[in-house]
């Protein structure tokens, strides 16, 4: 009756054992599958885009998290250091947080550099203001000196001898053009 | 033969000082024999530097690992030809590289001008040995490629020590486009220092007219053309060789040697103004000052690391010596342009608004926004950096956002442009001569829209690209016609004909049309897709129509490498359509892996396979899928550019009929004679370059 009980106790023990070693594997594998950053781990669209616009800050690219590449590295994809800003992007994204906020971390946590281009705020205002507005005043330069060069300007004749008006019709007949205006 | 490089390298410097003393004496006392010995002694610094140049690449195929430069950029088992190449893989070498080059060009300058232009050459010969003085300096001084490996013996002695082997060539550069790319884009660098001579020498000597222009036409084109080739060539390296599925990222130093190109395309244009009209004088003058500053500045970008970027392969102190001699060279501009500035007065001015100068004024301004932005964004996280002490990234979107409506503008300017008559053009002609082209470019967009294209902006290139080719062709065809008319030829001859007679203005339409495909190309990028994915043996991909199976991994072991090679069969529509072979090479004497793209490309999309190596998480083989339209468009249009530019230097068939100075009687009473007037019409100097 003991030995039986024994036997019985110890039955369920190698069980409960077994059970707890099945159980403990299963979680290994879950864990593998679900908490460590994939390689591939499928993002959002939004997570994608976030990732574009903040810079890998591993120091030996100039790629963006999301398009990290790691070339001469010993793999040509997404190093170490884009894979955590990325899972960090996916992890703002779950929370629902908004795209400045997330953005702003990354400036805090690596300095205005994590991001692909710079804000237009402050001094940075003239990276995105000074290619439209030279250029535009550069324009309106121009049309000023245009404009007074043509109030200066005497329409001369060409130089050479009068082309007879049949000729000119003729090349205007040929060519499509106009020649005599 | 171990000091003869650095000798001939300092034998050169003093050549250089003497040609400029030498060139000034001559200049400022009128004395024939010592402006001919200033010239003898510039020529001399090609064959000095030349010596030196031989001397280093001896060293490299004789493996002098006893050579600081030879150990650090090569090692036995590089091919020769990497070997030869290895010359330009360092900062010194490059330097050396850029000298020559420099040298080469001003020996053909002086040479071929040793009789001609007698007030003007020694001015231009001043102005290269100063240019080639500074750089003489660096390659003596600075950066000397012969510097030996020593080390201190037991008693203390300083001795010349050897390497058992080189460090190797970097993995990067073992390719077979880098034999090539960085000459060719040297030879655009140092090409512009031609123009830029002549120009400055014109400027100081007070030398009339327009002949400068005249000389330094082809010198300019050449450059131009160089620098395009080195460009394109550089875009083909990063697409063939980074592995990251693009072409172009707006990196600083792909920047600079855009920027040269940019300035340099806009006094092409300009200065047929000049020619035609003796306008925009001060405006040519400035844009060849800034064209050849911009070489420099490019080349100091590459070479001292002062922006960040995966090209510069340098970090070092020589920024500074730059800086010094781009402020020299701007302040020698300023001040001669100042003193000299009546020299410039135009002859001519603006007629009207719609007309062929003001569509140069325009395509001027448009080049010179592009020129400025793409230039703002490089300098600006310097700038960032030295006003509010934090650094900041400009990447790609920035460029993008700026860049795209400006060179869009820029393509319709090229259809507007040779459309429009010298001097004024009516409204009627503009509709007559807009109306076919524009109506095509309109209709190709609905098309396109009906075939679901999307993207605004390609939408718009494509429909520009579709009424500037037309632009192109109704110009051959219109000429074409009248001269079949006249000879009773076929129209394809006639287009020859046409062709040979004016090839400037002929090959400059077939430049714009490589352009056209160049922006097409680039339209397609909006429909780049990929896909990335672990790759078992058997397993399959799928990318558009592509299915790509993986069938092998195995190992090729040279003695400059071990590779690991995919081997992938591709399937479209179930049926077999090729095998490709991407790599994933590692370089053993600098311990590098680098890959090795296999691509499949076609006229309507590029299959980009990138062997990314093993995945750090599992160790299965992972495979990088890229569908990449149009691109070889790209590559189609630069070969374009390149026999369009070549078309355009080949002198004019019946040049001697056009340009021949004849009393003015005696033609007229020829044009009443003659059958055609059309020769009449080019007489009054409306010939449309």
């Amino acid at each position: 009756m003991i030995d039986g009980h024994v036997r019985g106790a110890r039955f369920h023990r190698t069980r409960a054992k077994s059970l707890l070693l099945a159980f403990a594997a299963l979680a290994f594998v879950l864990q593998g599958a679900l908490l460590s950053p994939s390689l591939f781990a499928q993002q959002t669209e939004r997570g994608k885009e976030l990732g574009k616009r903040v810079k890998c800050m591993c120091g030996g690219c100039n790629d963006s998290a999301t398009g990290c590449n790691h070339t001469g590295g010993s793999f040509s994809g997404p190093c170490d250091t884009a894979k955590g800003m990325q899972k960090e992007i996916d992890e703002r994204v779950a929370r629902n947080e908004s795209d400045d906020l997330t953005l702003q971390a990354f400036v805090q946590e690596y300095g205005p550099t994590a991001l692909i281009v710079p804000p237009a705020r402050g001094f940075n205002i003239a990276a995105w203001v000074t290619p439209v507005v030279v250029p535009l005043i550069a324009f309106v330069l121009v049309w000023v000196v245009v404009r007074r060069w043509r109030q200066k300007a005497t329409l001369a004749t060409a130089s050479g001898p009068e082309i007879p008006a049949e000729f000119l019709a003729r090349a205007k007949r040929e060519t499509g053009r106009d020649y005599d205006e | 033969m171990d000091i003869l490089g650095s000798f001939s390298l300092l034998l050169a410097f003093l050549a250089a000082v003497y040609a400029i003393g030498a060139g000034i004496a001559g200049i400022v006392t009128r004395k024939t024999l010592l402006t001919k010995s200033a010239r003898n002694a510039g020529m001399a610094v090609f064959v000095l530097v030349t010596l030196a140049v031989a001397c280093l690449e001896y060293y490299f195929f004789t493996d002098n690992f006893s050579m600081a430069y030879v150990a650090a950029h090569s090692n036995r088992a590089l091919p020769f030809y990497y070997k030869f190449a290895a010359l330009w893989a360092g900062q010194e070498g490059s330097l050396l590289l850029w000298t020559w080059l420099l040298s080469t060009y001003a020996f053909f300058a002086l040479f071929v001008n040793r009789n001609k232009h007698p007030e003007l050459m020694p001015y231009v010969g001043v102005v290269l040995a100063g240019v080639q003085t500074f750089f003489l300096t660096l390659n003596n001084f600075v950066a000397s490629p012969f510097a030996v490996l020593a080390g201190a013996d037991s008693s203390g002695v300083m001795r010349v020590s050897a390497l058992a082997d080189g460090h190797g060539l970097n993995p990067l550069l073992q390719y077979p486009e880098m034999v090539i790319h960085p000459p060719m884009l040297y030879l655009g660098y140092t090409g512009f220092t031609i123009p830029f001579a002549f120009a400055l020498g014109a400027l100081l000597g007070r030398y009339p007219g327009e002949k400068w222009i005249h000389i330094t036409r082809r010198w300019t084109m050449i450059a131009w053309c160089f620098q395009g080739i080195g460009v394109l060539l550089g875009a083909h390296w990063a697409y063939a060789v980074l592995g990251w599925g693009g072409y172009w990222a707006w990196d600083p130093v792909e920047n600079a040697a855009l920027l040269p190109w940019i300035t340099g395309t806009a006094f092409l244009h300009s200065v047929m103004m000049q020619e035609k009209r003796g306008m925009m004088k001060v405006w040519n003058i400035w844009l060849v000052f800034t064209t050849f500053m911009l070489c420099i500045l490019g080349t100091m970008l590459t070479r001292s690391g002062i922006v960040s970027s995966v090209h510069a392969f340098a970090q070092s102190s020589i920024g500074n010596w730059f800086v010094g001699f781009l402020l020299l060279v701007f302040i020698v501009c300023f001040v001669s342009y100042w003193k000299n500035r009546d020299y410039l007065r135009s002859d001519n001015q603006l007629d009207s608004l719609v007309s062929r100068e003001s569509s140069f004024l325009f395509n001027n301004l448009i080049l010179l926004a592009a020129c400025f932005a793409v230039l703002w964004g490089t300098l600006f996280p310097v700038l960032s950096e030295a006003v509010t002490g934090n650094k900041i990234s400009m990447g790609p979107p920035f460029y993008n956002k700026v860049n795209i409506p400006i060179a869009l503008f820029l393509l319709l300017l090229t259809g507007v442009g040779p459309l429009l008559a010298w001097r004024k053009t009516s409204f009627d002609a503009l509709k007559r001569n807009f109306a076919w082209p524009l109506s095509g470019g309109v209709l190709a967009g609905i098309v396109a829209l009906v075939f679901g294209f999307r993207d605004i902006y390609s939408l718009i290139c494509l429909i520009l690209g579709v009424f500037v080719t037309l632009t192109i062709l109704s110009e051959f065809i219109r000429g074409a016609r009248v001269i079949a008319a006249r000879d009773g030829s076929n129209l394809i001859s006639a287009v020859g004909e046409l062709t040979m007679r004016n090839t400037r203005r002929y090959g400059g339409y077939v430049v714009h049309f490589g352009m056209v495909l160049i922006f097409i190309g680039i339209a397609g990028v909006p429909f780049n897709k990929d896909i990335q994915k672990e790759m078992a043996i058997g397993q399959t991909l799928n990318i558009g129509p592509y299915s790509i199976l993986c069938q092998n991994f195995d190992r090729v072991v040279t003695a400059n490498y071990d590779s690991e090679r995919a081997t992938l069969e591709v399937f479209r529509n179930g049926k077999s359509e090729m095998m490709l072979y991407p790599e994933r090479r590692f370089f053993l004497a600098s311990q590098v892996t680098e890959t090795m793209v296999a691509v499949q490309s076609s006229p309507l999309r590029d299959l980009y396979i990138v062997y990314a190596g093993r995945s750090p998480e599992n160790g299965q083989p992972v495979i990088h899928a890229y569908l990449n339209p149009l691109v070889k468009w790209i590559w189609f249009g630069g070969i374009v550019v390149v026999l369009g530019t070549g078309l355009a230097m080949v002198p004019n068939r019946r040049a001697a009929l056009v340009l021949r100075p004849v009393n003015e009687q005696a033609w007229g009473d020829r044009v009443a004679a003659s059958a055609s007037p059309i020769g009449a019409i080019a007489r009054r100097g409306d010939t449309g370059d």
